[in-house]
């Protein structure tokens, strides 16, 4: 036996997480048995005293038989992930939204999908979905906010059900909303559509949520809420808390999030807690704030979750994105200047104007000193939007991160914690 | 003082305390059971009478409507006998 070269050591809390980079499997160990642990991973062999332990090591890949080949392994990890049968379409109907979130990465230009472009996408879709590899349908609704486009949204999911049920393929939709313009019709309407996932974001106690997302008299919380309360009882929903070092009260967050979740939909819920990014590395957050509003989500019945691991959609291998310009892409946030592809009359994507540098995979990129890094199975390299701007600047792609392993550890700890709250125990 | 054998009874104690959580990739972690590391496996089961996609122990496959996972892949990343 050997160890695994995908083996990271994280101190947290007085102890190690220990984490392995393909499985991504984690546990924690005190400081005091710590080394221990280590000596036995990295020489297994040495401890046959051990062997109900190390028999679990080797299940999740932490120690593995000599003749296994981990960088064939980590291929196909990677093609497992980029799943292959699923074709996956991220639609925007607009950039506009009825709310202007200080933090919001858009400028929300006048720009809509007309009729043309909704029956070319109905083509496209028609096209993709008859490619003999997918058997999973998967549409996401992505703005601004695309329920401003309730009409054409409705139109078009109706359409890609029918079309599912008719070649017998599996059918996932999700609407990335902030959940102020459903109501009961609505929400029924999209249910009986198959819409089978919401992401709705939350931005702190009412008091702040309100300050972001003014309605006019109106609370936006207690009306987002509301909402939530409603579509939780037949449909997921991850409730994604986007919060600053001021936000972050989470006996206020959970109590106010208990007072308006009945009991009977919260299994459907999951909290998904992450930094505003244009406050990550600016405001000291303590971490065991981070800890303990996940703990107080679970004691409510609420799933909680951190920022997660894993190959960006973008990447899968069947992936669409496409503008409110009637466009096609792949990043949802992709520069202006980007040219893409357009949708044909037959529905076949034209991409001979476009660029097309950030569709190269990072397996199909020669010399990228990812392929040696110890990160790879859990980063994938640059992600498109980098790749475009690396390709276009000196036709290489090398290492984004400003200080990597203060960034991976991160990603380990955030791990953990997801395992530990929504993974099982290996026996 | 503690002798080497009371030390390893201990740490044998400590291993078996420990919880370690299986991971949550993009794949579908439930019928990850069995991650197959071994160049060359072939697995073998039955891929017959799915209702849902994670019954496939093809991972790169789905549930068919006639209850069938299609073929079955070289390397094997979720329960089977390998």
């Amino acid at each position: 036996m050997k160890k695994s070269d995908y083996n990271y050591y994280v101190p947290y809390n007085e102890g190690v997480i220990f984490m392995n980079g393909i499985t991504e499997a984690t546990f924690w160990v005190d400081n005091q048995n710590a080394a221990a642990v280590k000596q036995i991973i990295e020489n297994p062999n040495d401890y046959p005293q051990y062997d109900k332990f190390i028999n679990k090591l080797v299940k999740q890949g932490f120690v593995l038989n000599d003749d296994v080949n981990e960088l064939k392994v980590i291929d196909t990890k990677y093609e497992i992930s980029s799943m292959a049968f699923e074709y996956r379409i991220m639609i925007l109907p607009t950039y506009q939204c009825n709310l202007r979130c200080w933090y919001c990465v858009q400028s929300h230009e006048n720009s809509w999908l007309t009729d043309e472009h909704i029956e070319r996408i109905k083509k496209l879709i028609i096209n993709r979905v008859y490619d003999s590899e997918i058997t999973q349908l998967n549409i996401s609704w992505f703005g601004g906010e695309p329920l401003l486009g309730y009409d054409k949204l409705l139109e078009l999911t109706l359409f890609a059900q029918k079309l599912a049920k008719e070649k017998g393929i599996e059918f996932i939709c999700g609407i990335t909303t902030n959940a102020t313009l459903l109501t009961p019709k609505r929400i029924e309407a999209l249910h009986d559509a198959w819409v089978n996932f919401y992401q709705i974001t939350i931005d702190g106690p009412k008091e702040d949520h309100d300050k972001v997302k003014q309605l006019g008299q109106l609370s936006a919380f207690d009306t987002t809420l509301a909402n939530i309360a409603y579509l939780a009882k037949n449909t997921q929903c991850t409730l994604r808390f986007n919060y600053t070092k001021d936000t972050l009260q989470p006996e206020v967050i959970i109590k106010q999030l208990s007072e308006r979740l009945p009991k009977e939909v919260r299994n459907n819920l999951n909290l998904n807690i992450q930094q505003v990014w244009q406050s990550e590395g600016n405001e000291d957050v303590d971490f065991a704030d981070v800890v303990r509003l996940m703990e107080m989500a679970n004691e409510i019945g609420i799933r909680p979750s951190l920022r997660p691991i894993g190959l960006c959609y973008v990447d899968h291998k069947h992936f669409d994105c496409v503008y409110p310009s009637g466009q096609v892409g792949k990043c949802e946030n992709d520069l202006k200047d980007v040219k893409k592809g357009i949708i044909t009359d037959s529905g076949d994507v034209d991409f001979s104007n476009a660029e097309n540098l950030h569709f190269t995979p990072y397996y199909e990129v020669q010399d990228t000193e990812c392929k040696k890094c110890k990160y790879l199975p859990i980063c994938w390299g640059p992600c498109s939007q980098k790749r475009l701007a690396q390709l276009r600047a000196n036709g290489k792609i090398n290492c984004t991160w400003q200080e990597k392993d203060q960034q991976m550890s991160k990603a380990i700890l955030y791990t953990y914690f997801n395992n530990k709250f929504n993974s099982k125990i290996v026996r | 003082m503690k002798n080497e054998f009371q030390k390893s009874l201990e740490l044998l104690d400590v291993l078996d305390s420990i919880q370690i959580y299986a991971g949550m990739g993009s794949y579908e972690t439930e019928d990850i059971d069995v991650f197959c590391l071994k160049e060359n496996c072939s697995c073998t089961f039955n891929t017959a009478g799915c209702t849902k996609n994670s019954n496939c122990q093809t991972i790169d496959k789905s549930c068919l409507p006639n209850g069938t996972c299609g073929t079955q892949t070289s390397l094997c990343f979720v329960k089977g006998t390998c």
